[in-house]
């Protein structure tokens, strides 16, 4: 047998006896004592405890009631704002995660704090991607520049391409599109000006032009590397808004 | 006695201070006035205890019980010798006995052979109150009602050091007194 444990068990053995010896003489102690208190009382039968001694216990009971009643209260607010707090954590936590891993969520999420003080003259957008009515960019689109803001109702249609052209398509409920279109800058757009009014316009620093042609407005420009159309049934405004709204993706 | 009837909020925690009142208060009484001689200080020192007690009435399981009286007792006797120390004010000796250094953990060196003698329980416990009280009580206090030398210190008035001593003298007593009883025995 090892000698540790055979040392460990005796010297448990010992203290559980040791407490159990002094245990019962501590037991019988307070037996005698309830005994000579029996026998002291039984001496003193004649002396009668005095009536301020009632007097004080009632009130000191009445006050510690009150104490209690407070404390209680006291302690029902600390644990419910502690509940509070912690479902406010929980509840961050969780909007986070989702915020954080989903695309979709994340875009709807911030959404919600974009602000608009005009029809389609002012957009205020607190965060990429800040557009109204897309919630992603579609996987033909990676890595293009993008419209980020499209009028409200207006939901992605399609990617077409074209030769060098590539475009892609918006459509609203009504079944009206707006195109935007990217092509190299020596690709050559035909543009249908016929019947319409054509003005020359800067988009972003870009020299272009704007076409309106009853209904339809076409919004072209070009930079160093490519040439870019916007065009569809909303006013001249929106269909502005749309162009000067083109951005690399992130 | 006058007794207000009011919303209880916690009538179990209202019951028992109120039961320990109703149970206890003439044992309390008495026994301080059978130490002090004096009504008022006696009264005085009723109050004490019911205050006493009432920051520790969690910890006293049972009131109808020889245990919780015990415990009560032992507080109000405490409690009327420190307020005989104030009055006369002077420091309560201990008896003439050896004084070894602390050397630590408790230790019962040659109590081995009585360890298993139960019946001489009362005979100890009698013995040791005749010896020294405070060294029964806190004996009691530690081993029957299982407090920790700060409980005991709050109960008793004396710092936790103070109890950790007398108790390493009330077991240094006990083993003297299993020795003499011994050597009587051997001698007859």
């Amino acid at each position: 047998m090892d000698l540790n444990h055979k040392t460990h068990a005796k010297t448990e053995h010992e203290n559980k006896l040791r407490d159990i010896f002094l245990y019962n003489i501590a037991y019988e102690h307070a037996e005698n004592i309830c005994d000579e208190t029996d026998l002291l009382l039984a001496a003193n039968e004649g002396i009668e405890i005095p009536e301020t001694l009632g007097k004080w216990f009632s009130t000191f009971h009445d006050n510690y009631i009150s104490n209690q009643r407070r404390f209680l209260k006291k302690t029902k607010v600390v644990v419910l704002m502690k509940r509070v707090l912690v479902a406010s954590v929980v509840i961050g936590l969780i909007t986070f995660t989702a915020t954080m891993s989903s695309d979709a969520f994340r875009v709807r999420l911030l959404n919600l704090v974009v602000e608009t003080k005009e029809r389609f003259t002012a957009v205020s957008v607190d965060s990429d991607p800040p557009t109204m009515g897309i919630t992603a960019t579609p996987q033909e689109w990676q890595n293009e520049q993008y419209p980020t803001y499209i009028p409200e109702g207006y939901d992605f249609s399609e990617v077409r391409e074209f030769g060098m052209i590539k475009m892609i398509e918006f459509m609203n409920a009504d079944g009206k599109t707006i195109v935007f279109s990217r092509s190299s800058v020596d690709a050559e757009y035909q543009l249908n000006s016929e019947g319409g009014t054509v003005s020359d316009i800067t988009i972003n620093g870009n020299e272009g032009i704007l076409i309106d042609n009853q209904g339809l407005v076409i919004v072209y420009w070009h930079d160093a590397q490519y040439s870019y159309v916007v065009h569809g049934e909303e006013d001249v405004d929106t269909m502005l808004k749309v162009a000067e709204s083109v951005r690399a993706e992130q | 006695m006058i007794l207000l009837l009011t919303y209880i909020t916690d009538p179990e925690k209202r019951d028992r201070l109120e039961t320990l009142y109703n149970l206890y208060h003439r044992d309390m009484y008495i026994t301080a006035y059978a130490i002090l001689k004096d009504h008022h200080d006696a009264e005085d020192v009723v109050q004490s205890a019911i205050i006493k007690l009432t920051r520790n009435l969690d910890k006293i399981s049972d009131l109808h019980c020889n245990k919780s009286r015990a415990y009560i007792v032992i507080t109000v006797r405490h409690l009327s010798l420190d307020a005989i120390k104030h009055k006369k004010k002077t420091i309560h000796l201990t008896p003439d006995q050896e004084v070894d250094e602390i050397s630590g953990a408790i230790e019962l060196d040659g109590l081995d052979a009585y360890l298993l003698k139960l019946e001489l329980g009362k005979t100890l416990a009698t013995a040791l109150d005749a010896l020294h009280r405070p060294y029964a009580d806190i004996l009691t206090l530690k081993y029957y009602h299982q407090l920790s030398a700060s409980e005991i210190s709050e109960v008793l008035g004396m710092t936790s050091n103070h109890v950790n001593v007398t108790l390493h003298r009330a077991l240094k007593a006990i083993k003297k007194i299993l020795e003499k009883m011994e050597t009587e025995t051997v001698g007859e």
